[in-house]
């Protein structure tokens, strides 16, 4: 059931492999500069993988005090340093709407990397030298948490940890608020950094990730017939979602719609969707129908596209599925080659692609894509950026635990 | 870390490395800290903030600050106090 309201972006902010701040993100994605390096975060030598999407060049001192940085974790600091460049962009006076303003964050791990070094203590020096600050360090929704102290916003503040789907669950969540008149803005993303030993090295034995080592921004190859696996990546994207009548009435810039949310399970398999596709599609078909989009409406795809043999296939076989017919005519990209796989900010770097196609009408292309795979056969943008208008556009985001989402993005009217 | 104070040293043998433990938690500068500061009112620290520094200075000095000792524990004094009773 839904009411009038309706929600649009109003304020971006990005840390990501592919740059910091929105626009040198969006610039790498549009010209395929990839984030992809061999890991320098720990030692991964003797790791089957060793190559990562790693931020570069971030410090964050720039936004947040050294007594904040030294109580919180890395995925804290880049959603701190997201939101504040998602409120800069907004210019909206949040101090006037923090009583009413929410936080929708997705986060799919939290501070694993320091629950890792509290290991290391424990089994050094025993129980009683963990530090006491381990559990508001590692909790996931430590991050939304820290967001609602830095602006003294008071609304609902959750955090939806759905692994890599989180993200387009909290930007879905968020749109739900402003359609409730809940909230009449919402600070809504995801973050994630992972890239420690034993955390990475659980998804390594899980062989789920390419391990083209030798050439790193050549590894992580959507829908191409020689894709081995995903590549993991970090950062934080965070919107400024904000009810659309109060965003004119304010006179901001206005990126894009944010117009449907849906989402489906399969309780097929914990690490992998359906193979006939119905899971995935039917997330897709409830976004469409929420946003009163017809299929034949949408014009492009931020596909979920990892780069592993079965998603890009299932996900293929899904967009066949919702589509039909229209399905050749889609562009699907993915832009996880340029940044790795964000896990819980993934949905939301999509969405960012998203809006900014629907805003520029330029289409990021899928990096790496050369080879085509008989089991994905539509068009996936391979390797250069395209001009067209978009109307409406579609992001996927499809996790372990059979959590898929999918958010609906138009052109704001 | 300051050379290990021994028993019955005076509180200004102990109250330097101290200093450096708050200064470090609380991303202030030493001299900001005195023996009469106290931990929450004067240096800002947060709950967490002096468990951490309770538990930073139990490991240099290898001491034992019981439960009810640090939630007594108000000023850097109170806190140096027990650390010069309990040192070995």
């Amino acid at each position: 059931m839904k009411s009038f309201k309706r929600a649009v972006i109003t304020g971006m902010g990005a840390v990501t492999p592919a740059g910091i701040g929105w626009k040198k993100t969006w610039e790498s994605l549009l010209n395929g500069r990839s984030g992809v390096r061999s890991i320098s975060q720990f030692n991964a030598t003797h790791f089957r993988t060793q190559i990562a999407g790693q931020v570069a060049g971030f410090d964050a001192r720039q936004f947040i005090s050294e007594k904040q940085m030294g109580d919180t974790e890395r995925f804290t600091h880049f959603a701190l340093a997201a939101a504040s460049m998602a409120l800069e962009d907004s210019q909206l006076a949040l101090t006037k709407e923090s009583p009413e303003a929410g936080i929708v964050i997705g986060c799919g791990m939290g501070g694993l990397p320091y629950f890792e070094q509290q290991a290391e203590v424990y089994a050094k020096k025993g129980p009683g030298f963990i530090r006491p600050g381990s559990v508001p360090r590692i909790m996931p929704n430590a991050a939304a948490f820290q967001v609602a102290s830095l602006w003294k916003i008071r609304g609902p503040n959750l955090t939806l940890s759905t692994a890599c789907s989180s993200s387009n669950h909290a930007v879905g969540v968020a749109l739900d608020m402003i359609r409730t008149g809940r909230c009449r803005v919402v600070l809504c993303g995801g973050t994630e950094s992972l890239l420690s030993p034993i955390t990475f090295g659980a998804f390594d034995t899980l062989r789920v990730m390419s391990n083209k080592n030798s050439r790193p921004t050549h590894a992580c190859r959507p829908f191409d017939r020689n894709r081995d696996g995903f590549v993991m990546g970090e950062g934080a994207v965070i919107f400024v979602l904000e009810e659309a009548g109060h965003a004119r009435a304010r006179g901001a810039e206005i990126y894009a719609e944010v117009a449907g949310y849906g989402s489906s399970n399969g309780g097929y398999n914990i690490l992998a969707s359906e193979p006939d596709g119905m899971e995935l599609s039917q997330s897709m078909e409830t976004a469409l129908r929420d946003a009163d989009s017809a299929p034949a409406a949408v014009q492009y795809i931020h596909a979920h596209g990892t780069g592993t043999l079965s998603n890009d296939a299932t996900e293929t076989l899904a967009i066949k599925k919702t589509f039909g017919a229209q399905a050749s005519k889609l562009m699907i990209s993915s832009t996880k080659p340029v940044t790795g796989h964000m896990i819980g900010a993934a949905g939301a770097l999509g969405i960012l692609a998203c809006a900014l196609s629907v805003k520029t009408g330029m289409i990021p292309p899928t990096l790496n894509y050369e080879t085509p795979d008989p089991a994905c056969d539509l068009d996936y943008v391979p390797k250069k950026s395209r001009k067209t208008r978009v109307d409406v556009a579609l992001c996927n985001a499809f996790a372990f635990g059979s959590n898929n989402a999918s958010v609906v993005i138009k052109r704001e009217v | 870390m300051n050379q290990k104070p021994k028993k019955g040293q005076p509180l200004k043998e102990v109250f330097p490395t101290i200093q450096n433990i708050i200064a470090n938690q609380l991303k202030i500068k030493p001299v900001e800290i005195r023996l009469n500061s106290e931990l929450q009112k004067d240096l800002g620290a947060e709950s967490l903030d002096a468990m951490e520094i309770i538990m930073y200075i139990e490991e240099a000095f290898d001491v034992h600050i019981g439960d009810e000792e640090a939630r007594k524990a108000k000023t850097v004094e109170d806190i140096a106090n027990y650390v010069t009773k309990k040192i070995k």
